[in-house]
């Protein structure tokens, strides 16, 4: 009589540890599934279409420092560095928004004619930003004219970015 | 016991290699201008970093010490923070049939019928032509650099050599700014193919070239308020700031044997800002 009883003590011992141990290996997961969704802020998208219309500040053996104005999109302010090569032209460009933030991009051009109004074109890629934009991620391209007299820059900028 | 005799070897095969010009210094110690290739790169006098500037390049070939091939490329390369796309030169793009770079042009207009903005620079050359008499005669030309068309992403040239004297031929090389592996930033490349039924004749024997990127010579002409006014082009712009071995320049020729000969050389830095005794 007693050996059962034991037995049968031993069982619910048993089962009641693998009920606790398969609560608490619950309830950890659902706090670790939970932890990310928790805290993760909804990234927003942004097409942006902008032109910016730049001029030289000064020039510096191949690297040219422009500024100038944005329309579109993101209107506001822009600086931009570009660096000459024989075949390519990389810059950065920034853009100051009116609303707030700003987004650095870098930029490869190809030119595609020559004479005095340059016309380039290429792809842009967008890897970090202030204010709103802090996170910001993105790619594009962009066409333009340059002027090689007074160093005039015109650029259309188009990209998908998430922020 | 053993030093004497070693140490006998080591002079002994350093004398050998001495003698066959394996070592540095027999190199080092050879006059400059017993060189196969010479190249001299040099600013305005008056240049100062941060500010357009002339470049005056020199090409020198001893012909004593070269293959009697004929010169098929020349190719030179600048350094990398020179902005040469970044100057106000080659404003208009000056377009040649292909079959100009093959023949000698005996009438052509100035400038080879090229517009006066496609200039880049100016220069002299001097060459040997070798008749098949045995006769060597120095011929003189000016040499104008022009900015071509951009072909496959690169900006083309035309180089026009106008003989001044004794044969007066007029020739125009194709060519294009390219991209250089670093310390350089880019490369000029000037193609001379083998002008058809030339050879039969003479062989031709560059000795000198002397280009100036960005002359002070080079007037360029835009439209203000209606009228056309001529301007000095900006030259050649120098880095604000001096790059730590100064400024490096490579020339390399090839012949149309397969010979290839090249040569360096390294400008000093202009001062960082104009001198009372030398601003303009």
């Amino acid at each position: 009589m007693g050996q059962p009883l034991q037995r049968q003590r031993q069982r619910n011992i048993v089962v009641i540890a693998v009920l606790a141990a398969l609560v608490l290996a619950l309830w950890a997961g659902g706090v670790s599934s939970a932890a990310p969704s928790g805290h993760a802020t909804k990234r927003k998208s942004l097409r942006l279409t902008d032109t910016a219309t730049l001029h030289l500040v000064r020039k510096s053996g191949s690297t040219l420092y422009e500024k100038g104005t944005a329309t579109g999109t993101l209107p506001g302010t822009v600086s931009a560095r570009f660096v000459t090569g024989v075949t390519k032209v990389t810059g950065t460009v920034t853009f100051y928004s009116s609303g707030g933030g700003s987004i650095t991009m870098t930029a490869v051009g190809y030119p595609e004619s020559a004479g005095t109004i340059a016309r380039f074109s290429g792809n842009i890629a967008v890897r970090s930003g202030t204010g709103r934009f802090k996170n910001v991620l993105g790619s594009g391209t962009f066409t333009g004219t340059g002027n090689r007299r007074t160093w005039a820059v015109t650029v259309h900028a188009n990209a998908s970015l998430t922020y | 016991m053993c030093r004497r005799p070693r140490a006998r070897a080591v002079l002994a095969v350093l004398v050998v290699l001495c003698a066959a010009g394996g070592l540095e210094p027999a190199a080092g110690m050879a006059s400059v201008a017993s060189l196969p290739v010479r190249v001299t790169a040099a600013f305005d006098p008056d240049a100062v970093l941060g500010a357009p500037t002339a470049l005056d390049v020199r090409l020198r070939l001893n012909p004593r010490r070269l293959t009697r091939a004929p010169l098929t490329e020349v190719r030179f390369a600048y350094p990398r923070k020179l902005g040469l796309v970044s100057s106000g030169l080659g404003l208009a793009t000056c377009t040649r049939p292909a079959n100009d770079f093959a023949t000698v042009l005996i009438v052509a207009p100035r400038l080879g019928g090229c517009p006066p903005n496609a200039v880049m620079g100016y220069g002299t050359a001097l060459a040997l032509v070798r008749l098949t008499n045995g006769q060597v005669i120095r011929e003189y030309a000016v040499v104008t650099v022009l900015s071509g068309p951009i072909e496959h992403g690169r900006l083309g040239l035309v180089v026009y050599v106008d003989g001044q004297h004794p044969f007066g031929a007029k020739l125009a090389f194709q060519g294009e700014v390219g991209g250089a592996s670093a310390p350089y930033g880019g490369a000029l490349t000037v193609r001379m193919p083998i002008v058809p039924g030339l050879e039969e004749l003479a062989t031709i024997s560059l000795v000198e070239l002397r280009i100036t990127i960005g002359s002070h010579a080079i007037r360029y002409y835009e439209h203000r308020r209606g009228q056309l006014v001529a301007y000095r082009p900006e030259g050649v712009e120098l880095p604000a700031r001096c790059p730590a071995h100064g400024f490096q320049f490579q020339a390399e020729v090839s012949f149309a044997d397969g010979g290839r000969r090249s040569a360096r050389s390294t400008t000093p830095c202009p001062p960082a800002v104009a001198t009372p005794a030398t601003r303009r």
